[in-house]
């Protein structure tokens, strides 16, 4: 069952999914951050797969879903610090020492500055998408991603609406649709804050500093060319592409999701 | 970001409820010196409505703004509820808190529920500040039904003109004061409830002011903002067993964030009066 809760955090309160199973034979936790913006919820059918044998939990970065916001826009690194203050809470409150981390787009960016902030802490990583522009793509993206107007008409959610859509497949169902429109929604005015951070964050810089095993899940999406570039820079990394799926696949695959993250956290190293 | 953050002196927590996990927001003072406030919203929203109301008025009593089950943050019912169950959970939230006497504040749909937990809790609810109080004649109630009321509403269109439409329906009963980024938050927050969204209206239609007002003893205050049920609310006025109705011509949604300080006055003068005035 998924419980939420708020953790005091740097920014004001965090709040967090989380699902704590009954068994007593659990594997290593697993802490999950969102893309931007959007919020922890997208990982519901992940938090109910992967909570059939371990703890699992995924925060709202601050500033959006119902985390609340910095005063001002913050970094990769500060976002994976707020993570590390929730881990060390959660990791006295239900006894244990290390965890596994998963990030999507803006959140994977945040599980590499976890992991080198915290190497004895992270045993293992999940990126779902792994980015690594050019120079180009990185003036292109920031040019897409900047803040929306707000229309008296109402123009800029419709805008917003169609542009979510471009990114799912016929095979989402709407209740997701409408769920992760909603939640995108909830960064309010600074909602273009977690890309700027993601874009400050050139992962060819800090990929070749990770130790941990890391797994890149790489969906059919905006980010799939970009992505596999990152094996390249990271002495232990695999690669799992979602060919047919973009965003909603965790929604649409749960069961089969799972396999795939069990397949690379459970393995004998 | 005033519309967004979470004021100075409001805490947000979770507490268990019969349908699972309610979210509130909570003022409480370190000695308070009045009788705690619990806030309804209106529907489809949550008690980010109250977040403003309840820093200040929370000065010197507990107010809190719990999120109506399948709202905000808090778990839905498996099954459309009626407005007897919202009130029977608020009234199960009330004694979590350990609350022996409250008052009670209800906007718009939160009117009902408010009403209905003053029927079910007579010897516990003190007084009733109701945001709106539309007595519907049959016409209006069968529109009402047709526009809000039904699963038909919320079904997503492609092109997103159903945006459009929730977006434009907001801007037309906005207070004049509130911005472009009130009218955001709000939409965010009513699509929150996704496709259930439409419960607490198709709740509230069920049950009419005209049969419920009668039978409320405890003095209730009728605040009347210019907004969509300013014509409707204004034929309760005769219903009143024990209250008084008052008219803010100037005011329209958004007005608890954009017109705090005066309605915190109006509703604390209000409470705050002696039990001979009524």
């Amino acid at each position: 069952m998924i419980r939420r809760a708020f953790h005091e955090g740097a920014y004001g309160p965090l709040h967090y999914r989380i699902v704590v199973p009954t068994a007593t034979e659990l594997r290593p936790p697993l802490f999950m951050f969102h893309m931007s913006p959007n919020s922890g919820c997208i990982f519901e059918a992940a938090l109910r797969e992967m909570g059939k044998d371990r703890i699992v939990v995924a925060p709202d970065t601050p500033g959006f879903g119902e985390s609340e916001a910095p005063l001002f826009p913050i970094e990769i690194e500060d976002f994976a610090n707020t993570m590390s203050h929730l881990i060390d809470f959660l990791a006295e409150k239900l006894n244990f020492s290390q965890v596994d981390i998963m990030g999507y787009h803006t959140g994977a960016m945040t599980c590499i500055a976890l992991a080198l902030q915290r190497p004895i802490l992270v045993r293992r990583i999940v990126q779902i998408s792994s980015p690594v522009f050019t120079d180009e793509e990185l003036v292109s993206f920031r040019s897409e991603y900047q803040p929306k107007e707000i229309c008296e008409n109402g123009a800029h959610l419709r805008d917003a609406w169609l542009n979510l859509l471009r990114f799912y497949n016929d095979d989402v169902p709407r209740s997701v649709l409408a769920r992760n429109f909603a939640s995108s929604l909830r960064g309010g005015p600074i909602a273009h804050w977690g890309h700027r951070a993601a874009f400050n964050y050139d992962l060819k810089i800090y990929l070749p500093k990770v130790t941990q095993p890391l797994l890149i899940v790489n969906p059919n999406d905006d980010l799939a060319e970009q992505s596999p570039r990152a094996l390249a820079l990271v002495r232990h990394a695999k690669i799992v592409n979602i060919e047919n799926h973009a965003h909603g696949f965790i929604d649409v695959m749960p069961v089969k999701f799972g396999e795939i993250l069990r397949n690379f956290l459970d393995s004998v190293p | 970001m005033k519309f967004w953050r979470t004021p100075l002196g409001v805490q947000r927590h979770y507490i268990n409820g019969r349908y699972g996990q309610i979210h509130y927001r909570i003022a409480a003072p370190a000695h308070p010196s009045a009788v705690p406030l619990l806030c309804f919203h209106l529907s489809p929203n949550s008690g980010r409505v109250y977040a403003q109301f309840i820093a200040q008025i929370g000065h010197d009593r507990i107010a809190i703004a719990p999120d109506t089950p399948g709202f905000g943050l808090s778990d839905a019912p498996t099954t459309a509820p009626e407005i007897s169950d919202y009130a029977a959970c608020m009234g199960e939230f009330a004694d979590a808190h350990g609350f022996t006497t409250f008052d009670v504040m209800g906007y718009h749909t939160g009117s009902k529920i408010a009403l209905a937990l003053a029927q079910q809790r007579p010897a516990q609810l003190r007084r009733l500040v109701l945001v709106s109080a539309p007595i519907y004649t049959e016409a209006e109630l069968v529109q009402q039904y047709k526009s809000m009321g039904t699963s038909e509403v919320e079904k997503l269109s492609e092109d997103g003109s159903h945006l459009l439409r929730l977006w434009q329906d907001h801007w037309r009963w906005k207070d004049s004061a509130a911005p472009a980024s009130f009218i955001q938050r709000e939409v965010a927050e009513g699509l929150v409830a996704g496709e259930q969204a439409w419960w607490g209206h198709q709740a509230a239609f069920k049950v009419q002011h005209a049969l419920e007002l009668p039978k409320v003893e405890q003095p209730i205050l009728l605040l009347c903002p210019k907004d969509d049920l300013w014509e409707a609310t204004q034929r309760a006025r005769p219903f009143l067993r024990n209250g008084k109705f008052v008219e803010l011509p100037n005011y329209a949604h958004g007005f608890l964030d954009v017109h705090t300080t005066e309605v915190v006055d109006i509703v604390r003068h209000f409470l705050d009066a002696s039990e001979q005035t009524f």
